[in-house]
């Protein structure tokens, strides 16, 4: 069995810099994930990014991800892709498969980044070919270059819906509309007057009826949501598409943490199940760490900056540094998060961790065989 | 006021090519990098592809708008998550069923079919000669307990 | 004036613009050019203000805060206009005395006019209101892939436009 300092898994934004953290204090760190490509997400951004200069502010995701990718390699990551984590046992030992083998990987510290899954949605049509996520139709045009239809309905005003309508915009595709059944844009406004200004309606107060087409999306039917979000009859109003993209929230992949006997809380200002966590991204596993969506659904520059916190606090459980020199190296990242969770815009993450934090949230979970790893 | 269904619509640019939907080129990624191409077959007919893309891009670049039909009500399913997580994009592949073609990068003279229900083995099991992974091992796509999805 | 606000809506309307601190008094426009900052919500964000050379731009400590422009210090040059994420910084040029304004109009869509273009302008809500024709087109590396098109628009149509159309 081989053994490592650091383990992270998944090797998206937060999981590239808890590994170039960790390998930064000195720890042998393996960065695992299941994809034929690290990045994540990251790779699909191709927008530029909001916060401060230290948040990469106005750099685009993909150039970030290329210097995270550089900065791994040149730190001597084990960099383990195609390898899908199913397991996590005693002695922090991972369970790793690839294509054609399974080996398993003993940690001192373990690092859980593997962020978050979209949600779906569903009404009269919603499994016709042409009905998919948000994220779907975002890996198909900035990562393959397809279009996955020409005439899109857009469902959810949140930053994926109103960034995705606008890269579908970019990638030549038309969007119909984007729909929320909120009464307000749940994204930046800025994100939504890009979009509005290049002749997209935005219907706030509006959900989505119906998909139907022979065999495939052809028509989305929309309608008004009264106060109680129910559909306003008389007020339909359809869109000829080949494609309805749902965004509507996307929930955390904690298998892992379920599996390690981490608690778990429920927090719906988070994304749903997450593991109980504080600043210092330490779950109620000692030496089990999170990082990213997976501990709470925000935003690749949060992510970031908690893989920084959780690399560098589990190259101290491993024994690599100590708790003085990790908490030197978490200061400006701890105080990047704040900003970034600043203002209104991240009044529910602040919400959603500070219950984590306080206790509230944490669900009951019966733990068999004791728990723990 | 002009109802927002009537409203113009926000036309198409010409980066598209009219034959295929494949970006050719990009305000921000710029030209699609060059990549050698690939012929893979669905239900016999040749399907252009490019070298290193998953099955299903080549797919949606085609037209392709059906990949399997599900085991109860035959009903039409193609993609949702694009990432390898919810399997609705699963179809035969070299005979192989439950193959996840969002992540499965094409193949020279790959032969890809739409998926009826879970789909039939063509191999005798134990055969390891099957592309991918043979129907008794563990792990990818096939016998490792990925639900080809019902319904 | 409507009951819908911007949140609503997805765009603002123009009095709701011309009360940001980001946008010039409409008198300080006449005869000048000058950045006009459409950045309405208390979002995370400074980079318009580290980027401008003059100092006209003020965020502060709290990046939430809604960037202030100091019309007595811009002159205009648009260094700002490519690092805002929100692509919500466009310039307006009212030097001219022809009747026409030249707004630099943040652009990230193919295929890009070229000058001499006549194009279709729309405004905050998508609208067409009028035609204008393409002076300049400016792409480069410190652009960072966001293209600057510079149009001629009628001059009482210097705050409405927003965006030109794009050709199928």
């Amino acid at each position: 069995m081989r053994r490592i300092d650091v383990a992270v898994v998944g090797a998206g934004p937060a999981g590239l810099c808890a590994a170039a953290e960790a390998a930064r204090h000195g720890c042998e760190v393996a960065l695992l994930d299941e994809n034929a490509k690290a990045g994540g997400q990251l790779f699909k951004q191709i927008h530029k990014f909001f916060g401060s200069r230290a948040h990469h502010a106005g750099r685009r995701g993909i150039d970030i991800g290329a210097e995270l990718l550089d900065e791994v390699a040149g730190l001597g990551v084990h960099v383990c892709l195609g390898a899908a984590v199913w397991g996590l046992y005693e002695g922090k030992t991972l369970a790793v498969a690839e294509s054609d083998h399974s080996w398993r990987l003993a940690a001192g510290a373990i690092v859980l980044a593997t962020g978050a899954t979209e949600n779906g949605l569903s009404f009269p049509g919603w499994t016709l070919p042409g009905v998919m996520g948000a994220g779907c139709a975002q890996t198909m045009i900035n990562v393959h270059r397809v279009l996955p239809g020409r005439r899109v309905l857009m469902v959810g005003s949140g930053n994926v819906g109103l960034i995705v309508a606008y890269q579908l915009l970019q990638a030549g595709a038309e969007v119909a509309a984007v729909v929320d059944v909120l009464p307000r844009v749940g994204g930046y406004p800025v994100h939504a007057a890009k979009i509005a200004r290049a002749g997209v309606p935005v219907l706030t107060g509006h959900t989505v009826k119906a998909v139907a087409g022979d065999g495939v999306a052809e028509e989305a039917t929309v309608w008004a949501v009264d106060e109680h979000f129910h559909g306003v009859p008389g007020s339909e109003q359809a869109f000829r598409v080949d494609t309805v993209a749902l965004a509507v929230g996307l929930s955390p992949m904690a298998e892992l943490a379920w599996l390690a006997g981490c608690r778990m809380g429920y927090v719906p200002e988070l994304g749903g199940h997450v593991p109980v966590h504080d600043g210092r991204m330490t779950t109620s596993v000692p030496g089990v760490f999170v990082a990213g969506d997976v501990s709470g659904v925000e935003e690749a520059s949060s992510a970031m900056e908690e893989g920084r916190l959780a690399g560098g606090w589990a190259a101290a459980a491993a024994g690599k540094t100590t708790t003085e020199r990790a908490a030197e190296a978490a200061e400006p990242h701890v105080a990047a998060l704040d900003g970034l969770r600043s203002g209104p815009y991240g009044a529910h993450v602040r919400r959603g961790k500070q219950a984590l934090a306080d206790g509230a949230a944490t669900a009951q979970v019966q733990v068999l065989g004791g728990g723990g790893v | 006021m002009v109802s927002w269904a009537q409203r113009e619509p926000v036309r198409p640019h010409i980066v598209v090519t009219a034959v295929t939907r494949r970006i050719v080129d990009h305000p921000v990624l710029g030209p699609a990098p060059a990549r050698a191409p690939v012929t893979i077959f669905m239900g016999g007919t040749p399907v252009a592809a490019l070298e290193g893309e998953p099955i299903a891009a080549a797919l949606a670049a085609a037209g392709v708008r059906v990949f399997r039909r599900t085991s109860k009500r035959r009903e039409p399913r193609q993609i949702f998550c694009g990432i390898g997580r919810c399997t609705d994009c699963v179809m035969v592949v070299d005979g192989q069923p439950n193959v996840r073609t969002c992540v499965t990068p094409v193949r020279e003279g790959m032969r890809v079919e739409v998926q009826d229900g879970r789909g039939v083995w063509e191999r005798a099991r134990g055969d390891s000669s099957a592309p991918g992974d043979g129907p008794a091992t563990g792990s990818g796509d096939g016998a490792a307990g990925v639900r080809g999805g019902d319904g | 004036m409507s009951d819908v606000c911007c949140d609503e809506r997805g765009f603002f309307t123009l009095e709701e613009v011309v009360r940001l601190p980001g946008c010039p008094e409409l008198e300080d426009l006449r005869g000048r050019r000058l950045a006009v900052i459409e950045c309405g919500h208390e979002i995370p964000c400074d980079p318009c203000q580290t980027a401008c050379p003059t100092g006209a731009i003020a965020v502060g400590d709290d990046i939430t805060a809604l960037p202030r422009l100091d019309v007595t210090r811009c002159d205009g040059c648009g260094t700002c206009q490519p690092v805002c994420p929100g692509l919500a910084i466009f310039l307006v040029d009212m030097t001219r005395d022809d009747g026409l304004a030249e707004l630099w109009l943040p652009h990230e869509f193919l295929p890009l006019p070229e000058k001499g273009d006549r194009v279709r302008l729309r405004d905050r809500g998508g609208e067409i209101v009028g035609e204008g024709e393409v002076r300049r087109v400016r792409r480069g590396a410190r652009l960072d892939r966001t293209a600057i098109v510079h149009v001629l628009v009628p001059e009482r149509l210097a705050m409405v436009v927003r965006a030109i159309e794009v050709p199928g």
